[in-house]
């Protein structure tokens, strides 16, 4: 069963709110602004073109403010109401083509930016009305109609490359959350089976080892002797500790445990610990102590437990026979182990 | 720890996915670009050698097309490298320009076709190459704007054509910084994703795996316990209650032991390298799993069971075993270190083999020295997979001198 998956992220439009962002843009403006100034012998009137680039360094400024991925509409709106009026008063103030002509460019520009910005709609209707403007300036000229026709015509692209764009990766990204949900649901079935499959494995292996012949030997009706009976009992103590005490279910360990066992000691492993797992090295540092207690008792009880992880302590180790000892190991950052 | 578990199948790499949005937007700016290029082609026919011009808007506006059709089949590593080829290509015809130019100078405000539509190359440029190389080229087609404009019009406006290239570079800067941040952000995508799978994987392990070992703990408790006091204590292992009961238990044993999962017969090599990183990052977590070599055909899944459990029971053992003995008066700072072992686990895969190899630095032991009956070794590595056909393993260790588990399988 899986109980816990981790979302896998969505593929969005590219964030152009940042730094490169704006560097690019403010790169632009100042060459866009620089071409303008230097086509100013094509133009009627200079003051036109101060008041337009003046106009778009707002429109740019008001762009590169708002940091949100999906730019407001409040922002969409004084966007294109600057590119609209730079193309109304400028339109007019051109004398031939070229770089006078620059703001339907950077018009195209602005809406492409926000096309990026997940407002194709309103890109296209900015867009549209600079055409508007164009294409009326171009009506009311004798013989610029296909001028202005073209000059829109040839900065359609922008727009087209942004919408495109963003449609394009808005309907991948959904494609790929719906691939990407599948397949993770998919290999996380896979991992746990086989996971599953491993662990089950692993135990019936050792599980077999410990207890199979007895079984059989039991399902086969093989009369028992003392002996045997005495076997069982500490089998069955171990299969007990690996369930109370997992961690301490080592080989060493074993070994010790059934040796005293044999001696008529009574030991009791606890794994109060668990599920959080002892590091290998603090584990090691209770098995040894454990071992040396576990082979020294002769009667009596022994009890070794593991303690529950964020105390001081990692183990308690009781030998409570002829003589009583109890030793203490502590969690490594503290200190080390102690006896009293 | 290795990444290569982190691999996004290709079919839902979010990077190609972005690729191919671009190349299908290239593709439609292309059929728009050779309208509004149309009547120059016609025009400039005059000044450039025959069928050149006919050869490179061929070229030009008829790569992206194919380029986009072919899109969905292709690879990323395929599809970037066309983007690469056509980057070049354009590179050609517009150097080509002026071999072929022999009946200039155009009249004003005649410019050659070429020059209007560099950034149709710097966007592929960008998609084929690291951003500094699609920077440089960038710079490099707007910087040939120049001269292609100065020996166009007979150095008629030099002023103007500079200004273009200036112009074109602040465009072209434009779409490549908009490919790059895009490729880029699918990218962090993949890698996410490939992150938030391996999780996923790891946690839905984890938790079968604890709840498997809830079911066998019952199973032990309720059954085996239960037939082996059973006989302890009632000492008549003949009776037929006990019998009945032993039978059962073995049967369910035996049940369990046959039943398959829900695991296919087949597992994917990204499958084996993910589950090796879980149980890698679950017993050991400052073990590096390092992975060589590649793989494409499936896995059996029973072998990949029996190699993760063998690499688990391996790291398992080291962990228990291979801290080196310390003098009781050893300061715990001085412990922590002297008990430190370096663990590894290499994984190595080609088309005929599967090769783990699981080391440690730690104490090692004598091999002669490990009783027959140990599980560790004998069961859960040796004994395991040495039955399965095509499998082997094997153990070295020397005391002082580290332990090396090997576990292999080929086809």
């Amino acid at each position: 069963m899986i109980n816990r998956t981790t979302s896998p992220p969505w593929l969005e439009l590219p964030e152009i709110t940042g730094r490169g962002a704006h560097l690019l843009i403010w790169f632009y403006y100042a060459t866009i602004s620089m071409l303008a100034l230097l086509a100013l012998d094509d133009v009627r009137s200079p003051a036109i073109v101060y008041a337009s680039v003046g106009i778009f360094g707002v429109v740019w400024f008001v762009l590169t403010q708002d940091s949100a991925v999906r730019a407001s509409t409040g922002v969409c709106v004084a966007v294109i109401t600057g590119c609209v009026l730079t193309a109304l008063l400028s339109s007019g103030n051109s004398i031939t083509g070229g770089f006078s002509q620059w703001y339907v460019g950077a018009g195209a520009l602005a809406m492409f930016y926000l096309s990026l910005r997940g407002r194709n709609l309103l890109a296209w209707i900015g867009f549209s009305a600079i055409a508007v403007v164009m294409v009326g300036w171009g009506l009311s000229t004798d013989d610029r109609l296909l001028e202005a026709i073209i000059l829109v015509a040839r900065q359609a692209p922008f727009v087209l490359v942004g919408s495109l764009f963003s449609v394009g990766i808005r309907r991948t990204g959904k494609k790929l959350e719906g691939v990407h949900r599948a397949e993770t649901a998919r290999v996380a079935a896979e991992a746990a089976a086989l996971a599953r499959t491993t662990e089950r494995q692993r135990r019936l292996w050792a599980l077999d080892s410990a207890v199979g012949s007895h079984l059989r030997r039991i399902a086969n009706g093989v009369e028992l002797t003392d002996d045997d009976r005495r076997e069982l009992l500490v089998a069955e103590a171990r299969l007990r500790d690996s369930l109370r005490a997992r961690q301490l279910d080592l080989p060493e360990m074993i070994a010790s445990t059934e040796r005293a066992r044999h001696r008529g000691v009574t030991v009791l492993l606890l794994d109060d610990c668990s599920p959080a797992v002892v590091a290998s090295e603090a584990l090691s540092r209770v098995r040894d102590p454990a071992i040396r207690m576990l082979d020294a008792a002769v009667d009596g009880t022994v009890t070794i437990r593991l303690l529950p992880a964020g105390r001081p302590l990692v183990a308690t180790l009781v030998a409570d026979g002829a003589e009583y000892s109890r030793v203490e190991v502590a969690s490594p950052t503290p200190k080390g182990p102690s006896s009293q | 720890m290795t990444d290569r578990a982190a691999d996004a199948p290709a079919a839902a790499s979010a990077e190609l996915g972005v690729v191919r949005v671009i190349t299908a937007v290239l593709a439609a700016t292309t059929v728009l670009f050779f309208a509004l290029t149309l009547s120059a082609l016609v025009e400039q026919y005059r000044f450039v050698m025959p069928y050149w011009q006919v050869i490179a808007a061929s070229a030009i506006f008829g790569l992206p097309l194919m380029l986009a059709a072919a899109a969905p089949w292709c690879t990323l590593r395929a599809l970037r490298f066309l983007h690469g080829t056509y980057a070049v290509i354009f590179a050609l015809v517009v150097l080509s320009w002026f071999l072929v130019f022999t009946d200039g100078p155009m009249p004003t405000p005649l410019e050659p076709w070429t020059v209007g539509i560099t950034a149709l190359s710097t966007v592929p440029a960008a998609l084929a190459w690291r951003p500094a190389a699609a920077w440089v080229y960038l710079v490099a087609s707007s910087v040939v704007i120049a001269p292609t404009r100065i020996i166009a019009d007979g150095a008629a406006d030099v002023s103007l054509a500079a200004q273009f290239t200036i112009f074109t570079v602040t465009i072209c800067a434009v779409f490549t910084a908009a490919t790059i941040v895009a490729m880029s952000a699918g990218r962090q995508v993949d890698i996410a994703t490939a992150a938030a799978r391996t999780s996923s994987m790891r946690a839905a392990a984890l938790t079968a795996q604890v709840e498997e070992q809830a079911q066998l703990d019952a199973l032990v408790h309720d059954e085996v316990i239960g037939t082996i006091f059973a006989a302890a204590g009632a000492g008549r292992s003949d009776s037929s209650t006990t019998r009945v009961q032993a039978e059962r238990t073995l049967t369910r044993l035996s049940e369990l032991r046959d039943a398959a999962a829900d695991i296919p017969a087949i597992i994917q090599p990204n499958k084996l390298i993910a589950s090796l990183t879980a149980v890698v990052t679950e017993i050991a977590d400052a073990t590096a799993l390092t992975v060589t070599g590649e793989r494409q055909a499936p896995i059996p899944a029973a072998i990949a069971s029996a190699v993760i459990e063998a690499t688990s029971e391996a790291l398992r053992n080291s962990r228990r075993h291979a801290a080196p003995d310390l003098a009781p008066d050893t300061a715990p700072g001085a412990a922590l270190k002297a008990t430190r072992v370096e663990r590894a686990v290499f994984l190595h895969l080609s088309p005929e083999r599967v090769e783990i190899s699981v080391r440690d630095d730690g104490r090692g032991f004598d091999l002669d020295s490990v009783p027959a009956n140990r599980l560790g070794i004998a069961v859960s590595i040796l004994g395991r997979i040495d039955v399965l056909p095509g499998a082997h393993a094997s153990v070295w260790s020397r005391p002082g001198q580290g332990t090396r588990v090997s576990i292999g399988w080929h086809e």
